[in-house]
């Protein structure tokens, strides 16, 4: 583990990597703070330009892009009330009202020391937990990937809002669907390419990402017209960002418990920063109960602090599943984990043993990444939260134009230009009539894999279904997935925190 | 009709639509494989279908979307995003006569213009100025080739 720990350093302190680290959590930071991006749309932004680099910057690159956005999504959650990402709606609770009391350096500062927390723990978590998985990973079987995969696909669907589990799980076999678009790997026949050429190749994940994400939430932005409230940011005090020694006090065993809750809540496959972030803060209200001064819901640090630690530390924990089993537990590890397939690079337990690099510089540069967002965005934030204010009418063609040329840059293929655009008008659609786009990323980068775990599976065991039963290991995961299948119907009963999830 | 019905109808016709194209495919497995290209599928779609018309058919608390959707769109903005798709199609379109660099000021201008900027030097000076600073960040240090369209071709072979 040292070994690979040192490993990790050489690589994640290169000139270039260090580079990469900056310009993912700035990027990230700025699209994060758009109200209506989230970091689904920041990281397929950037993807095409991470093509021209190795696999390890680019991961490198992508998960600074992550966590950006997510602190990103806490300045506009603070300052205009208007969440750039779902993983900070429970930031603007507190923080909000704080920055109307004149205090937005202060709420700022405290989302800033609090994200940081959260992240470093989260990634000490990372750093001891990930090889322990990867390495009981080693063993497993394409019985058992297929039975992850299941399991990933029923949770997403399962963690959705109340009342959307149906529509997530529908949402999320569309996207299977899309996924068999294409050359068929295993006999070479084409599937539902309608003898066109263009499509032979499948759908590229890239483009379905920017179309039902970047494109649709820019043109949703349209749609849903101008906020007035936008063009006035509660930017007072921006600048004084110290925090009393007695403040702090407060806050810390908020940061630590909110850690811990966090990262946990982060590897479960399907709960993501926006859950994390609700069940920190609902435990902090319950473990408070008016012990404050302040209220929670007017401006209270610690309901500040509790959400934004829980989302960095839960971010940080949804790279367990991503780079040990190579199965993306949301919508945005999905993403990154459709860039990685595409650099060549499987995460799994094989990234483990063969890129042990890539395994250990993206780890290691995660505590980068967080010093980075403490030393560069604090003080850089009265200057950033200007774009706030930058007009739509010439924010929104940039955002289509950047989501057209990344996919184009890819193939210089006009056709796929078309397919965004039939894409974005469905996304819109079904985006207005509620159904979540996020699984369906999901269940379209799995759709591959899980098709050929299962054909796999059912090779050895000569065309029988009893490989679900055989190995404890698969047994054991589809259990968990019927329990998983059966959440809804228990909360239906008993009603539990549901957000969106992005 | 209730948005989550709308909704499952959508998805019902796709499911409904994918099975159907799925049943041409091959259903005998090939030597080295256990399960037919069209299995999956077939599967997926009945899985579709199944689901989309529990949506359909639970009773669900979901507002219309006459009142909802309708009214909440002003039509200004819905003819704004009608313009902006239509101009992402004619992007496209324009990408191989016309080439990247003039392709994509008129692309930017015309969004510009879309979204309610009046003033035509704003307009031509912000599209004009960002297109080449990004043509020139792409092809002279990223090193990517970009097609300079029909025309450009002709009008360098005509300085030649």
């Amino acid at each position: 583990m040292l070994e690979g720990i040192l490993t990790g350093f050489s690589t994640a302190f290169t000139p270039t990597n260090i580079c990469m680290v900056f310009v993912g959590v700035v990027a990230g930071t700025l699209i994060g703070m758009l109200p209506g991006l989230g970091p689904i749309s920041a990281i397929a932004l950037m993807i095409p330009i991470t093509y021209g680099f190795d696999s390890a910057s680019g991961l490198i690159l992508m998960a600074g892009v992550y966590y950006g956005a997510v602190f990103g999504g806490s300045t506009s959650s603070i300052l205009i009330n208007a969440p750039g990402v779902a993983g900070t709606v429970a930031t603007a609770f507190d923080g909000y009202p704080l920055a109307r009391k004149g205090q937005a350096g202060k709420a700022l500062a405290v989302a800033a020391y609090s994200s940081f927390a959260g992240g470093t723990i989260g990634a000490v978590f990372l750093l001891l937990g990930a090889p322990v998985l990867a390495g009981v990973s080693v063993s497993f079987q394409s019985a058992d990937y297929f039975s992850l995969m299941l399991m990933g696909l029923v949770a997403v669907s399962a963690f959705a809002p109340k009342g959307q589990f149906l529509k997530a799980v529908v949402i999320t076999v569309v996207g299977l669907m899309l996924a068999t678009v294409g050359t068929d790997n295993v006999s070479g026949i084409q599937r539902f390419t309608f003898g066109q050429l263009n499509l032979v190749d499948g759908i590229s994940f890239l483009l379905l990402a920017m179309a039902t994400f970047a494109l649709s939430e820019a043109l949703m932005m349209v749609l849903e017209g101008e906020d007035t409230h936008l063009s006035s940011p509660a930017t007072s005090n921006l600048r004084q960002l110290r925090v009393s020694k007695q403040e702090l006090k407060e806050i810390v065993p908020t940061i630590g418990r909110s850690s811990v809750l966090g990262f946990l809540t982060g590897i479960l496959p399907g709960a993501g920063a926006t859950i994390a972030s609700f069940l920190a803060y609902g435990m902090e209200q319950a473990i408070d109960s008016s012990k404050s001064d302040v209220q929670f819901g007017e401006g209270n640090l610690k309901g500040l602090a509790a959400p934004e630690t829980a989302n960095n530390a839960a971010s940080t924990g949804s790279f367990v599943p991503l780079l040990t089993l190579g199965i993306p537990g949301s919508g945005t590890t999905a993403v990154m984990l459709g860039a990685l397939i595409s650099y060549g690079v499987q995460p799994g337990p094989q990234l483990y043993t063969e890129n042990p690099q890539v395994f250990w510089s993206v780890i290691i540069s995660m505590y980068l990444g967080n010093v980075v967002l403490l030393i560069l965005n604090l003080p850089l934030i009265p200057y950033i939260a200007k774009l706030i204010t930058l007009p739509k009418r010439f924010l929104i063609p940039f955002i289509l134009f950047f989501s057209l040329i990344g996919v184009y840059l890819v193939s210089f293929n006009t056709f796929d230009i078309y397919l965004m655009v039939g894409f974005a008008i469905v996304a819109i659609l079904l985006r207005f009539l509620e159904f979540p786009m996020a699984p369906m990323l999901l269940g379209f980068v799995l759709g591959g894999l899980l098709e050929d775990n299962l054909r796999r599976a059912l090779l050895i065991s000569d065309g029988q279904l009893d490989f679900l039963w055989q190995r404890p290991i698969t047994l054991g995961i589809l259990i968990v997935t019927v329990v998983i299948l059966l959440l809804p119907l228990y909360r239906r009963i008993n009603t539990f925190p549901t957000v969106r999830e992005d | 009709m209730s948005k989550n019905r709308l909704g499952a109808s959508v998805i019902l016709v796709f499911s409904g639509v994918y099975g159907y194209l799925a049943l041409d495919l091959p259903s005998i497995p090939s030597f080295e494989d256990a399960v037919a290209p069209s299995s999956l599928p077939i599967a997926l779609s009945i899985v579709g279908v199944a689901v989309s018309m529990l949506i359909f058919l639970i009773p669900v608390e979901s507002p219309s979307i006459i009142t909802t959707v309708f009214s909440a769109i002003k039509p200004k903005n819905l003819y704004r995003v009608g313009g902006l798709l239509a101009l992402m199609v004619a992007y496209g379109v324009s990408m191989n006569p016309l080439g990247f660099l003039i392709s994509t000021v008129l692309f930017l201008a015309t969004g510009f213009w879309i979204m309610g900027e009046q003033e035509p030097k704003t307009i031509l000076i912000i599209s004009t100025v960002t297109t080449f600073v990004f043509w020139l960040s792409l092809t002279q240090f990223l090193g990517i080739y970009l097609d300079s369209g029909i025309i450009g071709r002709l009008v360098s072979e005509l300085l030649n």
